[in-house]
C-alpha cells in the first residue's frame, strides 16, 4: 500500500499524525508528509482510517 | 477597522493598507492581512487562541461558563488537545456526514417549500436558521422538535468572541443553558445509546480514551460552535450568487460545482472576518518585534482576497481551482473539524435553490451582528425567480 498526500488541500490539522505518528508526521511547513511512502502492513487499517478521517480529504492510497 | 470607510468598502480599505504592508496596527492590535502571515501566525505554537482573553475581556474570569471555554477542544493545546481532537474527528469526517445529506437535502426542501408564490422570503427565517440547528440534531440524536432552541442556544453562547462586558451576562446564560441542555442529551443518550456523536464520545469515554468530563466539553463545543457560523455562511454565499447571476447560471448548469462553488464564496465573501491570537510571550513575526500580550488578527476577509495566492481574487469564479482553501475554518492545529458538515449543509442549501429557481437577488440590506469576529446575519430579504420570468 502507498499512501500520499496532496500538499495544496492539506491544511495541517495533523488529524493524521494523531492516528497514525509511525506514518505521518508534519514537516517544517507544517504540511503533512509520509514518512515512508511504502506502508507496512500491520499498519494498513490505521492508514486507512487516517484518509477516511482526514477533513479536507487530502490523503490517499494509490496502490 | 471600525470606521465608516470600512463599514462601506471593507476590501478597498484592505487593498490600500496591504499595498503598503502585510502587517497592520489597529486599535486592537496587530493585523495580519496576507495569507502566508495569516496561515503562519495561526500555526505557530507561540501564539495561543487565547479564549482565556477573551473571556476576560468579556468579564468572565472564573465560573462554569469559563471552566467550560478554557478547556475546550478550541483553546487547549499539547496532550489534552491531541486526545480532544483524535475523539472528535472521525465522527466529523467527511465520509461520516455524507451520511447525513439525504435529511439534510428533506430538509431543505422542506423549508424552501414553504416560501410564498411571490418568491419572496427572509433568508434567516426561512433556512439558516434551521439547517445548522438540524443537522445537529441529526449528528447528535437530540430530538428535531429542538431545533429552534438549539439555534438560540448557540447564538448567545458565543458572543465571548466579541470580547465586550456587555456580553457577560449573554456568554454566562447562554453556555449554562447548553450545559443543562447537553447534560440532559448525554444522560438520555447513555440510556439509549445510538449511532450518534455524542454516544460515540460516550463509548470513547467507557474505552478510555477520554475523561467524561471531556466527552461533556466535546459535546457542549459541539453544540456552541456548529449553528451560528455555517448559519451566517449560507446567507454569504446566497448573497454572492444572488450578486452574480453568470455564476449562479453555471452553478444551474453543472450540479458538480456546488462543493467548489461554497469553497469559493466563502473565500470571497467570508462569514467569519478575523480570528484572534495572542503573543503572550511576545515575539517576533517578519522582523516586527510583538510586544508580551498583544492580540494578532488573522484577518480571513484580507487573506482570502490575497493576490499572492488567489488571481484576480475580487472575482467570484465558483468554477476556480483553489490553489489554497479560504482560511474561514483556519489552518493547523486548530482547523475546524466541523468544515466536513458546514460545506455539505451550504452545498445542500445551494443545489436545492439551484434546482428550483433560475436567479435569485437580495431585496435589501443584509442585518447583521457580530462584526469583525463571527458575523450573524438577522435579516436577509432575498427574492427567488422561477423559470420563465423574464428579468426586470
Amino acid at each position: 500500500m502507498i499512501v500520499q498526500v496532496d500538499r495544496d488541500e492539506c491544511i495541517g490539522a495533523a488529524t493524521c499524525v494523531n492516528e497514525v505518528p509511525a506514518v505521518f508526521e508534519l514537516d517544517e511547513e507544517g504540511i503533512a508528509r509520509v514518512i515512508a511512502p511504502e506502508v507496512d502492513e500491520a499498519m494498513t487499517t490505521a492508514v486507512e482510517d487516517a484518509v477516511s478521517i482526514c477533513p479536507v480529504e487530502a490523503l490517499s492510497i494509490v496502490e | 477597522m471600525y470606521s465608516t470607510e470600512f463599514a462601506k468598502d471593507p476590501h478597498a480599505v484592505i487593498r490600500e493598507v496591504r499595498a503598503e504592508s502585510p502587517i497592520a496596527s489597529s486599535e486592537r492590535g496587530i493585523e495580519l492581512l496576507s495569507y502566508s502571515l495569516c496561515e503562519q501566525v495561526l500555526r505557530d505554537p507561540r501564539f495561543a487562541v487565547g479564549f482565556d482573553e477573551m473571556m476576560e475581556a468579556t468579564g468572565i474570569t472564573a465560573g462554569p461558563a469559563h471552566e467550560v471555554i478554557v478547556n475546550s477542544i478550541n483553546n487547549t493545546e499539547g496532550e489534552h488537545h491531541r486526545r480532544l481532537r483524535q475523539a472528535i474527528a472521525p465522527h466529523l469526517a467527511p465520509r461520516a456526514v455524507e451520511e447525513l445529506r439525504a435529511r439534510l437535502r428533506e430538509v431543505v426542501e422542506s423549508r424552501l417549500a414553504e416560501v410564498e408564490a411571490d418568491g419572496e422570503c427572509d433568508l434567516v427565517e426561512t433556512l439558516t436558521q434551521w439547517l445548522p440547528a438540524t443537522a445537529f440534531c441529526l449528528l447528535t440524536g437530540a430530538p428535531l422538535a429542538d431545533r429552534q432552541l438549539i439555534g438560540e442556544l448557540s447564538d448567545k453562547a458565543q458572543r465571548f468572541f466579541e470580547m465586550k462586558p456587555l456580553n457577560r451576562e449573554d456568554v454566562e446564560a447562554g453556555l449554562a443553558d447548553v450545559e443543562a441542555y447537553m447534560d440532559e442529551l448525554l444522560v438520555a443518550r447513555e440510556r439509549d445509546p445510538g449511532d450518534d456523536v455524542i454516544s460515540g464520545l460516550l463509548l470513547s469515554e467507557r474505552n478510555g480514551e477520554l475523561t467524561r468530563n471531556e466527552a461533556r466539553n466535546l459535546s457542549i463545543i459541539l453544540l456552541a460552535a456548529s449553528t451560528d457560523t455555517t448559519s451566517g455562511q449560507i446567507t454569504f454565499t446566497f448573497a454572492a450568487l444572488a450578486d452574480d447571476p453568470e455564476a449562479f447560471r453555471q452553478l444551474r448548469a453543472n450540479d458538480n460545482l456546488a462543493k467548489n462553488a461554497v469553497l469559493e464564496t466563502a473565500r470571497y465573501s467570508p462569514g467569519l472576518w478575523t480570528a484572534p491570537r495572542f503573543a503572550r510571550e511576545g515575539g517576533e513575526i517578519e522582523g516586527h518585534a510583538i510586544e508580551p500580550g498583544t492580540q494578532l488578527n488573522a484577518f480571513f476577509l484580507a487573506a482570502n482576497r490575497d493576490p499572492e495566492v488567489f488571481e484576480e481574487p475580487d472575482e467570484l469564479k465558483i468554477e476556480r481551482k483553489l490553489p489554497r482553501p479560504p482560511l474561514n475554518w483556519s489552518s493547523g492545529r486548530h482547523f475546524c473539524p466541523g468544515r466536513p458538515l458546514a460545506v455539505l449543509e451550504i452545498e445542500e442549501a445551494v443545489r436545492a435553490v439551484a434546482r428550483r429557481w433560475r436567479r435569485m437577488r437580495l431585496l435589501g440590506p443584509i442585518e447583521s451582528r457580530g462584526a469583525p469576529y463571527i458575523v450573524a446575519p438577522t435579516k436577509a430579504p432575498i427574492g427567488f425567480e422561477p423559470e420563465g420570468e423574464v428579468a426586470t
